[in-house]
């Protein structure tokens, strides 16, 4: 995926729509994804998504592979959006239960059982703070390296390592052995 | 559950959030749109100084005819044309005084049409059109109420036919496709296909 990304980001950066067309296309779901998980309304997450990539089709010159991927230039671009948007909502509370009409691809047995396993995990991370629960979907839903984390959250590596060995702790704590 | 399995589990749970259809249809002809239209001062003095025999064009045309001459100059521009935005915007404010949204649907249909029928053309303008179509459907869609849905089936059922006429003679067939399935409805799908699957020898053997 990194060479196509690379192939068309040079077009992209020089001036290709289509190209950039097509990262939007490999990138759409997984930003969406991760907007949507932490602002918990599906309008709002798109209109955070389409300004993430607005953003960063304006910062793409500027941008060099040599300091990080795409992909965490793009996550850190949705993740300051994200904060930008709570700061401006008054009395922000997000709700994880409210993370509603979350689309499914099985059939309707699944999706029963899907959403009883939902409604355990979100209560779980609904627990957690924000800041904690961003680094928990980055580095256990989106498999990111620390390294990578670090970027997106503006943080030292160190820090962040620290930081979700505390989180796992405080969940074994809280919930023990068996969440 | 130990945590280990919490944490595959709540991925499972990530992963299942899809963004919603529209999004994944029509979200990049929207930010493209946003993209096209992001043009700062510096862009349009750009455009003047570097263009300046479009911008002394425009001038005259403006003196000379006034707006209902520009209007008429505009009126058979094509996408990538200098005057074409002054279409756009003629037809935005007729769409929007009148209440009468198929007139962007028939102006881009028409477009594909005169791009696909000129030998001479490159591939890109009529690329362009097409998004343009896409895009224009789609919004005209969701602006519609129910009566005019009718209507506006009725002329992107009559849209299909003509790009289906043209498919046979364009040297642009992808794209012709593209304008086909914007301009089909859902009811209309077995059609397609059946379509699809007639041309399907024949373009195996241009090939």
């Amino acid at each position: 995926m990194d060479d196509e990304v690379g192939e068309h980001l040079a077009r992209a950066k020089a001036g290709d729509n289509d190209a950039y067309g097509k990262i939007y296309n490999l990138f759409l779901e997984k930003i969406y994804r991760f907007i949507y998980y932490l602002i918990s309304d599906a309008d709002t997450a798109y209109d955070i998504t389409q300004d993430t990539f607005i953003r960063a089709w304006k910062a793409l010159p500027r941008f060099d592979r040599n300091r990080g991927s795409f992909s965490t230039f793009l996550y850190t671009i949705a993740r300051n959006l994200v904060i930008d948007n709570q700061r401006k909502r008054v009395a922000f509370t997000l709700d994880l239960d409210l993370v509603g009409e979350v689309k499914y691809e099985e059939n309707f047995e699944e999706s029963i059982d899907a959403e009883e396993r939902s409604k355990k995990v979100r209560k779980v991370l609904k627990s957690l703070p924000k800041f904690d629960r961003e680094l928990v979907v980055l580095r256990y839903f989106e498999d990111m390296s620390f390294a990578e984390i670090s970027k997106i959250v503006g943080k030292e590596e160190g820090a962040v390592r620290v930081r979700v060995f505390r989180i796992l702790k405080g969940l074994k704590e809280k919930f023990g052995e068996n969440i | 559950m130990k945590l280990e399995e919490f944490f595959k589990e709540a991925k499972k749970d990530y992963l299942g959030v899809k963004p919603p259809e529209r999004v994944s249809l029509y979200g990049w002809l929207e930010l493209r749109e946003k993209l096209d239209k992001r043009l700062g001062l510096k862009d349009v003095l750009v455009w003047f100084f570097v263009r300046p025999a479009l911008a002394i064009a425009l001038a005259v045309v403006l003196l000379v005819g006034g707006g209902a001459g520009l209007i008429r100059a505009a009126n058979g521009s094509l996408p990538g044309d200098s005057l074409y935005p002054v279409k756009r915007t003629y037809e935005n404010i007729a769409s929007a005084v009148t209440g009468n949204h198929e007139i962007k649907v028939e102006g881009r249909a028409n477009e594909i049409i005169i791009l696909s029928q000129k030998e001479e053309e490159s591939t890109e303008r009529l690329k362009e059109a097409v998004i343009q179509y896409q895009m224009t459907v789609a919004q005209v869609e969701e602006k519609v109420n129910e009566e005019e849905r009718k209507s506006l089936k009725e002329t992107l059922r009559r849209q299909k036919r003509e790009f289906e006429r043209i498919y046979e003679k364009s040297r642009s067939r992808d794209e012709i496709k593209k304008a086909i399935e914007a301009a089909d409805d859902d009811e209309d799908e077995e059609d397609v296909k059946s379509w699809e699957d007639e041309h399907k020898e024949e373009d195996s053997r241009r090939d």
